[in-house]
């Protein structure tokens, strides 16, 4: 059956590297928190009667004042300081409401922002994970939504009531006294004037602090990971004097960069101190001249002094949103990705399978013009064990890849009992192929739920006969808590080979039709090696294998072997088929001799 | 309170100077700060209220003064906070470094180097900005407290009592506070270690998950972790959305406090209206730095955290060291006559109940032999050898060089007599001639060739433009694995060793190659002792004696064809690695 898709090489290039516009990724990661329009309203209206409240206190602070420097009226008194009281209160109230709901919604935007990144990377074909190396995904995927979060949960809270404290004391001043407002607003511009100006300084000075310390890390890096080089050679003191010296440039460049960034504080504190004197001025002669009442000038200079706050956390903030913008734009780029293996809606589940397969020209390449594989045909027939070899970088490795559909190929087909794997669902062809890898990758849980891993359904009993089947039942009871003994991360409190043979159960418990084994190289003690053959050979009975070979003595009984070279299937047989033929096998399974044993019998 | 840094800041000496003169800088710009509310007090008795005009002027030009005092003490300080600051880095890095390079084999074993390296890292940079925020604000906030008791205490003493309470408040809601706040975020801060605990094992296992097909189930995980998450890092934000309103509460009552009992004291006569106001600006003047005194607590006890992990590694003791009275090698030339007598070998680390992972192993190889262990992983080869150069001392036994115990040699004399190709091939960033000479910068030049042509090196450093000059990236990483080993194996032929040992230092080479170099190698230093150590036997074929290894003892000992005839575990290694070989 022709397959349904005409593939193309997907564009292997990343994700164009256009910039996205700085608004577009501000506006797409604010959506976020957007999405809790109810709530927010509720905010913005806590935010604004706080805001105002709270100035209002200091405004009749200043009219209580003129009363008493004026007509000194008991009862206008009495009134003024209720006002203060009632305003203080609800406006601290309304401050609280304001905190708490704005907590729930920059959670609620963290948590779904990172549950759809997930979710995304989920869904994500292998050739995504492995172009990229797991620290930098890491690096994505939990630094960068920290970053965000950071952001969310400080800066949103700060910039929402400083700014609205900002717009109301400006307009409060403006209708007030406009002389004074004048005088007192001559800060604003300033400060940004200076601050733009220190930073002027201090970009130059943190980029070359960044120099510094990149070098200084990677000189720890790279010595101290070598250290038993450094033991071996003798090269302690000669590796101190060059750590020395960077470390003392880092310094000096951190000083410089540091105190530049420092400046800000007194910067704005001067800044806000002299304009205290020029409102004092402005004020006083004014009030001299019966122009503004004495209440009047107290408000003004209470509110400048309010002033400074809200310009320096905003400007703080600024810092704080750019960062959370380039990580919000790493953190988009990963959910705009789109998989490259996607079923089509004529996909359809595939049958259980008998386990014959069929390669048919397949031609393929990891990146362009980088064939790996070339015009690959072969038939496998149900239960038949079929041998890999050839020298590294053949494109072995690659079968497994291709046969799961990890990654497609270019051209040809790929067939399982007749239908086109391009034909049908991914999930269901997965299910029916079993795969031991040479690195065994376990999750740090309990044994069982490792065993159940190929089958949730599967009972207990059906992962204990697998164990068996595996010869790993017996190492497993003698394990402290037998197969409720919880694994440490990757397995590791388990050998090599203890490891494998818990693979080789787990795919016991798939119970595939299709087994694919990339060998590893003996890592293990002899009879743990033993065991693990034992183990492979009963898997093997009965399905369809393909088995990589490292060592050719594993796949001499194949009843096809394989051999690649360049990405080529060069010789196609049995084992002793290939060795009268006296090529390039044959060549493969002499060299494991390397000639030096002259004299000592080889086996037919 | 605060054990580590207390101990750090005594390690930490011949600076103190320095704080002290940051911290009156300091105190002092804090001062001129607070004076302004009390100009602004003259500004309104004596010049608004007055009608004074040169009152008014002369205030300004006061306030004019003491802003621009106050910035050039603020600047002052934040220039001794930073050099303070950065220096305490340089020299809690270079502390630390040091201590790691007297390090041997063993302490590394406890200390794995992405520890080490992230305590070089976060840890120090956690320290420098605990330290730089404490200089920077420490001494504010209680010179602001008492400068403003003063103040009120000298201009209206029947009100002082307002200031009192208003501290008392927000201390107590400070103190709460932080109280609370370092537990959650301890809470918070293991949550999210889970999340990333699901996402790292997700991603190094995401062929398991879709060989399996588990992508929902991952999801599920996931989600879990995240809604736990979710939960533990909203109460630390609420508690924080609930410290301010209060704290402003504070000051607005005591603001309307002021007003009202500064305010019958005015109608009475006694209080004056540019008092009550200055009272109230001081309210909101010392609000700020207890507020900022809140937040610098956290990075304080990050900074305790780091100097507490700091000091396990400055306690550490180096497992190796140079005994009392070190003897130098054998007085003639170095003959490289290896003898164990009796050696049993534990890993520091491991329990005395716990099988030895070498047991009675004694052997003797004479000068100039070639030989080889051969034996599974785990079977004790490696840890054999590593004996020879000290890396790991015996725990029973000893280990004799020409006839002196290793013990009793000096240990950088040792080092330079062993040659050492390890099983990771290790290479600077430098020059392809600085790695090659790393044993001695001094080698001549032909001495290098020799030994990369004997590393079947030469060929492939001559093709590349700058030959030896030819840079080294980080790690080696611009090299193949194979060229990487040979490079290793060259570094260690140029010093021409006595003893010279590869651990399994030939597995990226192909057997041919393999066998090339090892010709090469008797050629240049034949009458070293050379020892291999392997797990194939293509590498082990042409020893003069090959030591059979399993579970840490020697098995057997012999040449190969000896082995082959009355071995059966070498026969069945034969078998499997060869196949299909009868003797």
């Amino acid at each position: 059956m022709k397959p349904l898709l005409r593939r193309q090489p997907p564009s292997r290039e990343p994700q164009s590297a256009q910039a996205v516009p700085r608004s577009e990724t501000f506006g797409r990661l604010m959506g976020y928190v957007a999405h809790y329009r109810g709530a927010l309203f509720w905010v913005v209206l806590a935010a604004l009667l706080n805001t105002g409240l709270n100035l209002a206190v200091t405004y009749f602070l200043g009219q209580g004042i003129n009363n008493l420097v004026g007509p000194r009226d008991l009862d206008l008194f009495r009134q003024t300081a209720l006002i203060m009281l009632l305003c203080g209160v609800f406006g601290c109230l309304a401050l609280l409401v304001q905190g708490l709901l704005l907590a729930k919604i920059t959670q609620r935007s963290i948590y779904d922002l990172r549950r759809q990144l997930f979710n995304h990377v989920m869904t994500l074909s292998l050739n995504f994970f492995d172009r990229r190396p797991i620290g930098e995904l890491m690096s994505s995927l939990s630094n960068d939504t920290e970053v965000i979060a950071q952001f969310f949960r400080t800066s949103l809270n700060t910039t929402l009531s400083e700014a609205t404290k900002l717009v109301f004391i400006v307009i409060i001043m403006v209708w007030l006294n406009w002389q004074l407002a004048i005088a007192a607003l001559t800060i604003a511009p300033l400060v940004l004037a200076l601050l733009s100006f220190v930073s002027q300084f201090s970009t130059p000075a943190f980029r070359q602090l960044q120099g510094e310390v990149a070098e200084l890390n990677g000189l720890m890096e790279e010595t101290i990971s070598g250290q038993k080089v450094v033991i071996a050679y003798n090269r302690q003191d000669e590796s101190i004097d060059s750590f020395t010296e960077i470390s003392l440039a880092a310094r000096n460049a951190g000083k410089r960069a540091r105190f530049i960034a420092l400046m800000t504080r007194p910067v704005t504190a001067i800044l806000t101190n002299l304009d205290i004197a020029l409102v004092s001025l402005v004020g006083g002669l004014l009030a001299i001249n019966g122009r503004a009442d004495v209440g009047t000038v107290a408000i003004f200079l209470q509110y400048t002094r309010q002033l400074a706050l809200p310009i320096t956390s905003i400007s703080n903030s600024l810092d704080q949103l750019l960062a959370a913008l380039s990580a919000a734009e790493r953190v988009f780029n990963v959910m705009d990705e789109r998989p490259a293996i996607q079923n089509t809606p004529a996909s359809f589940a595939l049958p259980p399978i008998q386990g014959h397969v069929m390669f048919k020209d397949v031609n393929f390449a990891y990146v362009p013009n980088r064939p790996v594989l070339k015009h690959n045909s072969f038939e496998a027939l149900p239960g038949q064990k079929i041998g890999l070899c050839g020298p590294t970088g053949a494109g072995k490795s690659t079968l497994i890849n291709l046969i799961t559909r990890y990654y497609d190929i270019y051209s040809g087909d790929i067939l399982i009992d007749g239908h086109s794997i391009y034909n049908v669902q991914k999930d269901s062809l997965r299910q029916q192929i079993g795969i031991v890898l040479q690195e065994p990758f376990l999750f740090s849980d309990t044994v069982m739920n490792n065993l159940r891993y190929a089958r949730l359904d599967a009972t207990e009993k059906d992962c204990i006969e697998a164990a068996k089947q595996a010869n790993a039942h017996e190492f497993i009871e003698r394990l402290p808590n037998g197969y409720d003994t919880l694994l440490a991360e990757r397995g590791s409190n388990l050998s090599q080979g203890q490891r494998q043979l818990l693979t080789i159960a787990r795919m016991m418990v798939q119970n595939p039709r299709l087994v694919i084994l990339d060998e590893a190289t003996s890592n293990v003690d002899t009879r743990t090696e033993q065991h693990i053959q034992e183990a492979l050979t009963r898997l093997m009975a009965g399905r369809t294998s393909f088995v990589i070979a490292h060592r050719l003595s594993t796949i001499r009984d194949s009843d096809q072997i394989l051999v690649l070279k360049s990405g080529e299937i060069v010789e196609q047989g049995t084992h002793d088929s290939l060795m009268q033929q006296q090529g390039l096998y044959h060549e493969l399974y002499m060299s494991q001799f390397k000639g030096k044993l002259a004299g000592v019998g080889v086996g037919g | 309170m605060l054990p580590n840094l207390r101990r750090f800041l005594a390690i930490y000496r011949g600076y103190e100077h320095h704080f002290f003169i940051s911290q009156i800088l300091l105190g002092i710009a804090a001062l001129f700060t607070l004076f302004i509310p009390m100009l602004s007090q003259y500004l309104v008795d004596e010049g608004l209220i007055a009608g004074d005009r040169t009152a008014v002027f002369r205030t300004v030009l006061w306030m004019v003064v003491f802003a621009a005092v106050s910035a050039v003490f603020t600047m002052a300080n934040a220039w001794y906070a930073v050099g303070f600051s950065e220096h305490t880095a340089h020299v809690v890095r270079l502390y630390l470094y040091k201590k790691i390079q007297t390090f041997s084999f063993g302490n590394f074993d406890r200390f794995p180097t992405s520890n080490l390296l992230g305590m070089m890292v976060s840890d120090v940079n956690a320290i420098k900005e605990a330290v730089l925020q404490v200089v920077t604000s420490l001494v504010q906030a209680p010179v602001m407290v008492l400068g403003a008791i003063v103040l009120v205490y000298r201009s209206t003493p029947s009100l002082v009592w307002i200031l009192w309470i208003a501290l008392a408040l927000m201390l107590i809601a400070l103190g709460v506070f932080i109280n609370k706040m370092s537990h959650l975020f301890e809470v918070q801060q293991g949550k999210m270690d889970a999340v990333n605990n699901v996402l790292q094992e997700d991603l190094s296992g995401i062929r398991v998950v879709k060989a399996f097909v588990q992508e929902q189930y991952e999801t599920r995980r996931y989600d879990r972790a995240n809604q736990e998450f979710r939960k533990a890092s909203l109460k630390p934000v609420q508690y924080a959305a609930l410290l301010q309103p209060m704290l402003y509460l504070v000051v607005n009552l005591g603001t309307v406090a002021v007003f009202w009992f500064g305010g019958l004291g005015n109608l009475a006569g006694e209080i004056t209206a540019g008092q009550i106001f200055a009272f109230a600006q001081y309210l909101g003047t010392i609000l700020i730095p207890l507020v900022t005194l809140a937040n610098i607590l956290p990075q304080v006890t990050a900074a305790e955290a780091s100097a507490e992990r700091m000091f396990k590694v400055m306690d550490e003791i180096t497992d190796v060291q140079n005994s009392a009275h070190p003897q130098s090698a054998h007085p003639e030339v170095p003959q490289g006559r290896i003898v164990f007598e009796q050696v049993s070998f534990r890993y520091p680390n491991q329990s005395a109940q716990s099988e030895p992972v070498l047991k009675d192993i004694n052997l003797t190889i004479e000068p100039g032999q070639t030989v080889a262990f051969l034996g599974a992983t785990g079977a004790g080869k490696s840890t054999l050898v590593n004996l020879i150069p000290r890396f790991y001392d015996v725990t029973q036994g000893r280990i004799t060089i020409d006839g002196i115990d290793v013990r009793e040699m000096d240990l950088e004399q040792l080092h330079a007599l062993c040659g050492i190709a390890l099983q990771e091939s290790v290479l600077f960033s430098g020059k392809v001639r600085d790695n090659l000479c790393y044993g001695n910068p001094d080698t001549p030049e032909d001495d290098m060739i020799a030994a990369a042509k004997a590393a079947d090196a030469h060929s492939f450093v001559s093709a590349i433009p700058e030959g030896y000059d030819a840079a080294v990236a980080r790690r080696g990483t611009n090299f193949s694995g194979g060229q990487r080993q040979r490079l290793a194996i060259a570094r260690s032929l140029t010093t021409k060793p006595k003893i010279l040992i590869l651990d399994d230092s030939t597995s990226a080479l192909d057997m041919s190659t393999e066998a090339r170099v090892q010709d090469a190698i008797q050629d240049l230093v034949g009458s070293s002792t050379t020892i291999f150590v392997a797990q194939r036997i293509s590498t082990v074929i042409t020893a003069d004696r090959i030591f059979l290894m399993e579970a840490g003892e020697i098995i057997a000992a012999g040449t190969h064809e000896e082995l082959l005839k009355t071995n059966p575990l070498y026969q069945e290694i034969c078998n499997s690695q060869l196949g299909g070989v009868t003797a």
